[in-house]
C-alpha cells in the first residue's frame, strides 16, 4: 500500500513540478546567454550597447531569482501536498483508507526527500548550462576537457580509505537533515491544525518561525561553547587516531540528527493518531 | 482577487530588477577621480618580451615580490608600441600602485589570449632583495596596515631582533592549537615599505617567531599549519604583554567576551558537551525505555528505536573519550 500511496503522492506533485522545473531549464539557457555578453564587454574588445549590457544584466537577475523560485515552488509544493491530504477536505478521505498512519507518514516523508533530491539536482543542471552556455568559448576546448580529466583522476587518487567513509557520510548527513527539516514542517503544520480550527496555514508559519528561532539559538550556544573544547579534544588525540575520530564524531552527528528525526517522528505520527480531529 | 495580487507580486519583481540595474549604471557612472602619482605626460614603453616596461626615466622589471598595498588608479599614458606588439597586442590595461613601486599590466592579444604582468621600479626590486635577504636589528610586527581598508588603523609593533629570537625551540604544528599568525616584517624608510621576514604565531597560548631562514622552502611560502622545524619562544613579558594588547585591538576583544576568564570558559565548554553528548542521550535512553515498556505496537517500536539511537550515541561518545584519554 505504501507504493500505491508513494505514487499518487509523486503524481500529485511532480504534475506542476515539472513545469518549474524546465522553465527554470529555459531560464538557465537565457541567463547563459546574458552571461555571454556581458563577458564579451570585459574582454577588451568593441564593447556592446549600453542598453543590452542592462537587458543582459536584468535578465540575468530574473534567471537566478527564476533558479530560487523553483527550488521555493518545489517546497511549497510538498508541503501544500501535505497539508492537503490530511488537513483539508480530503483528508477524510486519507484516514479512512485501509492504510497505516505509519504508511502515509512513510510516503510523505519519502515523497519530500525525493523531490528535494530531485529538485538539488536540477539546480546543479540549471547552473552548469548556464556556466557552459556564458563560458562555451573556453568549455569546448580539447584543453578544457583534459584538464577535467585530469582533475577527475586525481580526484580518485585521493578518495581512499577514511576520505571514502567522510564522502558517504557527508551524503547520510545531507539526507538526513532534508529528512529532519521536512519532520520539522510536518510537525508545525500537524500541532497548528490541531490547536487551531481556523487560519491554520498562518499559524502553521508562526509556529514554525518560533520553534526555528528556539532550535537555531539552542544550536548556537552548542557551537559557541563546544567547539573550542572539541578543536583542544582532538588537538590531544595521536596523529594517527585523528582520522578514525573525525570519522567517528561524524558518526555522531549521524546519530545526534537521526535520534532528533526519530522523536519528531514519534510526536508527529502522536499526534496524527490521538489528536487529529478533522470536524 | 488572486489574480490582482499576482499581478502586484510580478510587477514589484520586476521593478526591484529594474532598480538593481539602475543602480548598476548609476555606480558604474559616478566619476571617477583618476589620480595620476606618475606623470601622465610620459609615455610608456613595454618591452618585445614584457619583461621591462619604461615610464620616463623610471625603470620597471617583472618581479614576483610581495606588495601588500592594495590601492591602485587607472594609468592614463599614452602606451608606445613597438612594430612587433602592434602585430600581436589588442589591448593594454594598465594600474599602479599609489606609491608608483608597482605597475600591473594587462595584455590584451589579437589571437584571445591574455598576459598578466607585474612590474616593480628597479629601486624597489634592489631594496627588496636587500630586506628579504640582509641582517636587520629592528623588526616590525605588522597586526594590520593602514591602505588594506578604508578607514582602518595602522597596527604595528616595532621590536628587535634579539627580544624576537631569543629562545630556540622545536616546534612540531598541530592546527587545531593555532589560534593567530601576524607577518613580521623589516622596513625600508627610505621608500617606506615591509617586507615580511618570517611569522609570528599564537600556538597553544604561547608565541612563538618562526623565521622565513629556517625554513626548508626555497621559495619562502611557509604552510604554518603543517610546519616542524625550529621556531623563537618569545619569552620577554614586555614584548608579550604589548602582543596581547595589540592583538587584542586587532581582534577585538577574547572569544567568550569579558564575562568569562579563561578557565571557567573551558570548564562550560568541557560541560556543555558532557551534558549534550552524555547527559542528554542517557536521559532520553531511560524516558524512552520507559515509555517503550509501557506501550503497545507501533509506540513501542518507536520508543524502541530512539532507545537504540540514544545508545549509540552513548557508546559513540565512550569510544572518542577512551582515544583521547
Amino acid at each position: 500500500m505504501l507504493k500505491k500511496l508513494l505514487k499518487y503522492d509523486l503524481k500529485a506533485v511532480f504534475k506542476y513540478w515539472w513545469i518549474a522545473a524546465i522553465s527554470s531549464l529555459g531560464l538557465s539557457a537565457l541567463g547563459g546567454i546574458c552571461i555571454t555578453i556581458l563577458s564579451n564587454q570585459n574582454d577588451g574588445g568593441i564593447s556592446p550597447p549600453q542598453i543590452l549590457i542592462v537587458s543582459a544584466i536584468l535578465m540575468l537577475i530574473l534567471a537566478i531569482i527564476g533558479i530560487i523560485a523553483f527550488s521555493l515552488i518545489s517546497l511549497i509544493l510538498i508541503f501544500i501536498r501535505f497539508y492537503k491530504n490530511f488537513f483539508s477536505d480530503e483528508g477524510y478521505l486519507t484516514f479512512t483508507l485501509p492504510v497505516k498512519r505509519t504508511q502515509q507518514l512513510n510516503s510523505k516523508i519519502i515523497l519530500s526527500t525525493v523531490t528535494q533530491i530531485c529538485t538539488s539536482l536540477f539546480i546543479c543542471l540549471n547552473f552548469t548550462i548556464m556556466l557552459v552556455i556564458g563560458f562555451s568559448k573556453h568549455v569546448f576546448t580539447q584543453e578544457f576537457w583534459e584538464k577535467i580529466v585530469i582533475f577527475v583522476e586525481e580526484l580518485f587518487d585521493l578518495i581512499d580509505g577514511y576520505v571514502a567513509i567522510y564522502i558517504i557520510e557527508i551524503i547520510l548527513l545531507l539526507v538526513i537533515s532534508m529528512v529532519f527539516s521536512n519532520l520539522f514542517i510536518y510537525a508545525c503544520i500537524t500541532f497548528a491544525c490541531m490547536i487551531t480550527k481556523k487560519a491554520k496555514v498562518i499559524t502553521a508559519i508562526g509556529i514554525y518561525y518560533v520553534a526555528n528561532g528556539i532550535f537555531t539559538f539552542l544550536l548556537q550556544i552548542f557551537f559557541l561553547f563546544s567547539m573550542r573544547s572539541l578543536s583542544t579534544l582532538f588537538a590531544k588525540l595521536p596523529e594517527n587516531s585523528l582520522e578514525p575520530a573525525i570519522a567517528i564524531l561524524g558518526l555522531g552527528i549521524l546519530l545526534v540528527l537521526a535520534l532528533f528525526c526519530a522523536i519528531l517522528y514519534t510526536f508527529e505520527y502522536w499526534m496524527l493518531d490521538r489528536k487529529l480531529n478533522l470536524a | 482577487m488572486k489574480k490582482i495580487i499576482s499581478l502586484i507580486i510580478a510587477i514589484l519583481v520586476l521593478l526591484s530588477c529594474f532598480s538593481f540595474s539602475t543602480f548598476a549604471i548609476e555606480y558604474d557612472e559616478q566619476p571617477y577621480i583618476y589620480t595620476n602619482y606618475l606623470d601622465p605626460t610620459e609615455t610608456i614603453i613595454i618591452s618585445d618580451d614584457y619583461q621591462h616596461l619604461t615610464l620616463g626615466d623610471k625603470s620597471y622589471s617583472r618581479f614576483s615580490g610581495n606588495d601588500s598595498l592594495h590601492s591602485y588608479d587607472e594609468l592614463e599614458n599614452e602606451i608606445f608600441l613597438s612594430p612587433a606588439q602592434e602585430l600581436e597586442v589588442k589591448n593594454i590595461v594598465l594600474h599602479a600602485s599609489k606609491n608608483g613601486y608597482k605597475i600591473s599590466a594587462y595584455i590584451y592579444f589579437l589571437d584571445g589570449a591574455t598576459l598578466s604582468v607585474t612590474f616593480y621600479l628597479d629601486e624597489y626590486i634592489q631594496e627588496y632583495e636587500r630586506l628579504k635577504f640582509g641582517d636587520f636589528e629592528d623588526y616590525y610586527i605588522v597586526f594590520q596596515e593602514s591602505d588594506y581598508s578604508n578607514n582602518s588603523e595602522e597596527i604595528i609593533l616595532e621590536t628587535t631582533k634579539e627580544l624576537l629570537m631569543s629562545e630556540e625551540v622545536e616546534l612540531t604544528v598541530n592546527d587545531f592549537l593555532l589560534t593567530a599568525s601576524f607577518d613580521v616584517c623589516c622596513k625600508s624608510t627610505d621608500l617606506n615599505f615591509y617586507v615580511t621576514r618570517g611569522s609570528l604565531i599564537k600556538y597553544d597560548e604561547l608565541y612563538y617567531y618562526i623565521d622565513f631562514d629556517n625554513t626548508n622552502s626555497s621559495n619562502k611560502e611557509l604552510d604554518l599549519y603543517n610546519y616542524e622545524g625550529k621556531a623563537y619562544k618569545i619569552s620577554d613579558p614586555l614584548l608579550l604583554q604589548r602582543i596581547e594588547e595589540e592583538s587584542n585591538r586587532y581582534y577585538g576583544e577574547s572569544d567568550y567576551g569579558v564575562l568569562f576568564d579563561d578557565e571557567l570558559s573551558k570548564a562550560i565548554s568541557n560541560a556543555f558537551l558532557i551534558l549534550v553528548f552524555i547527559i542528554i542521550p542517557f536521559v532520553i535512553f531511560v524516558l524512552s525505555l520507559i515509555f517503550g515498556i509501557k506501550s503497545k505496537k507501533v509506540y513501542k517500536k518507536l520508543f524502541f528505536t530512539i532507545c537504540a539511537l540514544s545508545v549509540a550515541i552513548l557508546i559513540t561518545s565512550i569510544i572518542v573519550i577512551l582515544m583521547v584519554y
